[in-house]
């Protein structure tokens, strides 16, 4: 299992609302949530990697010092030692064309295996409204 | 009717024995892959070469359990009286070609058409069957994921791993250290949007470096330190109160979320299993269809006397007729003879099979009928058996039943079957005890 330190997310604070993209690459099943102040965002694929889900998070306003536990949880039931890399990316609008911009993304790779049949990954972010949504440190992490 | 009981009672417990005796051969070594671990063993495959030859119950075939690799011993008694022992092998050809090894890369139609082999011996004659088999529908194909066995697993890998630390604690810890650190640097007159809230929440989010001390006083000192580099070196009295019950709460959170990691992998491993045994109650009946062909070949040892006996072709389909306990399986075979001696003319058969049981025990009650059979003294036949399969293990099955071969003309004949079946590649990681 993977937890690792939580981040602060910057957001631009007159965007617009944001987005998170989950990504799975390299394995059969899988399942996430996601837990943030209006609910839990669940989802799980049967499928080898899948298409990217997609989940409002929602504005500005309303996610200010807003703190978020999210999880990734993979699994395969083979035998064999299988690698998966996990990308969720916070995107903000920046305009009413739809137009977005990347302002947080944090990769993992995970590895189950017979002996170790499930991984999980799990972070906290904080997000706060800034005049700048540059990241501050790495993105990624693995 | 001309009954011979001492004598076939002596040959119906031999033909018995004869299976349980029997060594199976030695299991196929190949790697493991995800599409294994899926495996499920309602029942081992009937070969086609089995039923090309008409020996045992193989004369109906049953549908769908296609496996890479499958081996069948059976034993018994033919219908001219004879004891029978005959050995098979059927190969997925084009899987073990393919060596599919995830569910995303298992193609039904390429991977259900299997070639078979098989041998019986008769008195002094070796007879040969070479056929394929195609199982062109299987409700029961476990490594379909459209058919529920795989998003079970997925079920079972999310509500396994849903357990520990949930993520509401850790998303209302989140929100209330990370607006701890905003009141401290609010009070401190520092930006709250900035690189020093990027510094300083990691010190207080789950994921502590692992090479750390996780207890409370630990977590507070590291919380200090890291304000200190960013220039604030001292905490009111509430804030020094907040920041020792976090500390506090974060150890206990951290010991939780370590200690449940071993549970679920154990749990894990158990509820596949469990849900693999669902898997095959439910669906040891199910529907599915196959078409198969053939020829057969006879010889007696001599040189140059292998001789070509028939062609051959069958379908059958398999039927649920009661959820879970019952099923019901139809067969259709034509046949051509191609030795001169018997004349070019075609034979056929219809038959049934109804298995009443679970997907362990089951009963069995046959009934076939062969017209213009060339195999046959008389024109036409009618046999009738009772018997039994019953599973010994993961992937071994024990098939047993007598019953009485009626012809049309002449007189009736007692049958005694018997067959252990092996499929061999299965995954035992999951077996299903």
């Amino acid at each position: 299992m993977a937890i690792e330190p939580g981040t602060v997310v910057r957001m631009k604070k007159d965007g617009g609302p944001l987005t998170l993209r989950i990504s799975i690459d390299g394995l059969a099943g899988w399942a996430y949530q996601y837990v943030t102040e209006t609910g839990t965002l669940k989802g799980k694929s049967t499928d080898g990697g899948g298409p990217e889900r997609t989940h409002p998070l929602g504005t500005v306003t309303s996610l200010h010092l807003d703190g978020h536990a999210w999880t990734v949880r993979v699994g395969d039931v083979g035998d064999d030692e299988v690698t998966v890399k996990v990308t969720l990316t916070w995107e903000q609008d920046v305009d009413k064309d739809g137009r977005t911009e990347v302002i947080h993304r944090r990769e993992s790779t995970l590895k189950v295996s017979a002996a170790n049949p499930a991984d999980t990954f799990k972070s906290e972010v904080f997000l706060v409204a800034a005049a700048d949504a540059t990241p501050l440190q790495s993105d990624a992490t693995s | 009717m001309r009954y011979r009981l001492p004598a076939l009672l002596g040959q119906a417990l031999l033909g018995l024995l004869l299976p349980v005796l029997a060594t199976p051969p030695a299991a196929a070594q190949a790697p493991d892959s995800s599409l294994d671990a899926h495996y499920i063993d309602f029942s081992v495959p009937n070969l086609s070469a089995f039923t090309l030859l008409g020996i045992n119950a193989d004369r109906i075939s049953r549908p769908g359990n296609v496996r890479e690799l499958a081996t069948g011993l059976t034993n018994g008694f033919g219908t001219r009286g004879s004891l029978e022992h005959g050995t098979g092998l059927e190969v997925a050809l084009f899987r073990v070609l393919a060596n599919p090894r995830s569910l995303d890369q298992y193609r039904p139609i390429r991977d259900r058409f299997t070639l078979s082999a098989a041998a019986v011996r008769e008195a002094d004659t070796t007879r040969f069957g070479l056929g394929f088999r195609w199982v062109l529908f299987d409700q029961a194909d476990p490594y379909d994921s459209a058919n529920g066995l795989h998003a079970r697993i997925v079920d079972v890998l999310a509500a396994a791993l849903d357990s520990g630390l949930t993520d509401r604690q850790r998303q209302i810890f989140a929100q209330q250290t990370g607006r701890f650190f905003v009141d401290v640097l609010r009070s401190n007159g520092r930006d709250t949007t900035g690189a020093e809230l990027v510094a300083l929440f990691p010190t207080l989010s789950l994921g502590a470096p692992a090479d750390e001390e996780v207890t409370a006083s630990a977590v507070e000192r590291r919380v200090l330190a890291a304000l200190t580099l960013v220039g604030i070196p001292a905490l009111t009295t509430e804030q020094r109160d907040r920041l020792a019950a976090y500390a506090a709460e974060y150890a206990e959170l951290y010991r939780i979320e370590q200690e449940s990691e071993p549970q679920i992998d154990a749990e894990l491993e158990a509820a596949i299993i469990r849900v693999k045994k669902e898997f095959r109650e439910e669906h040891w009946n199910a529907f599915s269809l196959q078409i198969a062909g053939g020829s057969t070949f006879r010889t007696t040892g001599g040189p140059g006397d292998l001789a070509a006996e028939e062609a051959s072709a069958f379908a059958s389909l398999s039927y649920p007729i009661i959820p879970r306990y019952g099923q019901f399986l139809l067969h259709i075979q034509a046949r051509y003879p191609l030795q001169e001696a018997t004349g070019a003319e075609f034979s056929g058969a219809i038959g049934g099979r109804l298995l009443i049981g679970s997907s362990t025990r089951r009963l069995s009650l046959e009934a076939l009928y062969g017209a213009n059979d060339s195999r046959l003294e008389a024109g036409t036949s009618f046999r009738f058996t009772v018997g039994g399969e019953f599973r010994l293990a993961d992937g071994t099955y024990l098939e047993l039943a007598t019953g009485v071969n009626n012809p049309e003309e002449g007189g009736s004949s007692f049958l005694t079957l018997g067959a252990l079946r092996y499929a061999l590649r299965s995954d035992r990681r999951f077996a299903i005890p």
